[in-house]
């Protein structure tokens, strides 16, 4: 074993634990709202959604190779420039995930590359062309589609059930919310799952390992690891994300969720048929959001609104500027195994002090349900003691 | 510099008309389901009329619904 095969083995690790926040993550996008109304129970839900983030990586397996082609030079892609990718989205999906912000982890990854990728070859390796025409303008225009969308379609089921007596009429929408939020779940598992999938392979590419060329196909082993990696961190479940975005940024009704999760399975599924890729994240964000303005009488808290928007405007240029950091510091080490060790140890020490501190102040699963459920009893939150 | 850059506009809009179309319509389609599966149970306590037709409709309401699920899956499996 030489020191590329370690640097390759330790990418794979870092893939696979980008993989592992990036379920964790995003559990609130498919499962937040059924879980806010009742629908179903927290633990039933994110083990639902774990099941189809599962089946999803294996639905399709065009795998996007290039999860940052078109917006960096692939001649200056190698396993330590990815290595420093995987460490700014670690530690960006880490970050937002105390503060409970839904952020975008694919943006995450992109940003990560970019920073690595100018931290070892310059800005001229960026194509930034690219980068404003798949990732800036879409992340600009999918909320803001989505949130359009869900308010208007969730205001007209209002206005078609208003003559029944809310408590009677919501309730019957309780498993198209079940539905909705599962197609969201399977969607996040065949998109999400295939970028790490993406990633290992790149890296196995550059070492040698596997061929690129036309017969190219991804490893079984990768498959099933990614696969499950994703349905692990979604099982673990993101509960200060799901939190926020099931109780924090409007009090959500099930016609509510099941708007918000049907327009974020068509914006996803029709930007995904034109060649858009979108995150699902902030699809899911603006259209909870619009289901909230579409519904009378519901108040979005445009604060928290506003907070979740500056975490999306940091996503790129804080992912970017851990990537470059990581690179950095592997590069002043030397440039080899011995740099990506190092930085693994401080990523590892990083993580388990933020698990150490989740553990003092933890978000438990049942404050992810709404005050007023419309399914089950209202949660009871045991008072903290003096 | 940055706004010689080429954005597909094109496929940006027919994404965004594709979403509405899709998903005002199985909202749409769902409130109908709703509003008839609601009627029906109205008119079956009433003891009135029309209760069949309007079981029909949120049955066929909701195949419509399965539609678009299927519809849903293909384009993951075909993307």
């Amino acid at each position: 074993m030489d020191a590329g095969d370690v640097i390759v083995g330790l990418v794979v690790a870092a893939a696979l634990s980008f993989d592992f926040t990036n379920g964790f993550h995003d559990t609130a996008n498919a499962m937040a709202t059924t879980i806010a109304t009742g629908a179903l129970k927290p633990k039933v839900a994110v083990t639902i959604a774990a099941i189809l983030n599962f089946v999803g990586a294996f639905i399709s397996l065009k795998v996007a190779a290039t999860i940052a082609g078109g917006i960096v030079d692939a001649g200056a892609i190698t396993p330590t420039v990815v290595f420093g990718g995987l460490v700014g989205a670690i530690c960006w999906n880490l970050a937002t995930w105390w503060f409970g912000l839904p952020s975008s982890s694919s943006h995450a990854l992109i940003g990560g590359v970019v920073g690595a990728t100018i931290a070892a070859a310059g800005s001229g390796a960026v194509k930034f062309d690219g980068l404003l025409s798949s990732v800036i303008i879409p992340a600009i225009a999918s909320p803001v589609v989505a949130g359009i969308v869900a308010a208007i379609g969730v205001f007209l089921v209002y206005r078609m059930i208003r003559r029944y007596a809310s408590d009677r009429s919501e309730r019957e929408f309780r498993w198209g919310q079940v539905g909705s939020s599962s197609m969201v779940a399977l969607a996040h598992g065949t998109n999400d799952a295939q970028k790490t999938m993406g990633i290992i392979s790149l890296a196995l590419i550059a070492n040698g390992s596997i061929s690129g060329g036309p017969n190219f196909h991804v490893p079984d082993w990768v498959v099933v690891s990614c696969a499950t990696a994703i349905a692990l961190g979604t099982y673990v479940g993101g509960w200060r994300i799901i939190k926020t975005l099931g109780t924090k940024v409007v009090e959500v009704r099930p016609p509510q969720g099941f708007g918000s999760e049907t327009v974020a399975a068509t914006v996803i599924l029709a930007s995904s048929h034109v060649g858009y890729p979108l995150s699902t994240t902030q699809v899911v964000s603006g259209a909870v959001a619009g289901s909230g303005v579409g519904r009378p009488g519901a108040i979005v808290n445009w604060l928290v609104a506003r907070n979740i928007v500056v975490g999306w405007l940091l996503t790129l240029p804080a992912a970017a500027g851990v990537g470059a950091l990581a690179y950095a510091v592997i590069d002043v080490l030397g440039g080899s195994a011995f740099g990506v060790i190092v930085v693994s140890v401080a990523m590892v020490v990083g993580a388990f002090l933020l698990w150490r501190a989740n553990r003092a102040q933890p978000v438990e699963p049942e404050e992810s349900i709404s005050e007023h459920p419309t399914f089950g009893p209202a949660p009871v939150h045991e008072p903290i003691a003096a | 510099m940055i706004f010689a850059v080429e954005i597909d506009w094109s496929s940006l809009l027919e994404a965004a008309y594709v979403s509405a179309a899709f998903g005002i319509g199985v909202l749409l389609v769902a409130g109908v389901a709703v509003v008839a599966s609601l009627q029906a149970q109205d008119r079956q306590n009433a003891q009135q009329g029309g209760v069949v037709a309007l079981h029909v409709l949120t049955g066929v309401c909701v195949l419509a619904i399965v539609a678009a699920v299927v519809l849903g899956i293909w384009v993951m499996t075909d993307k």
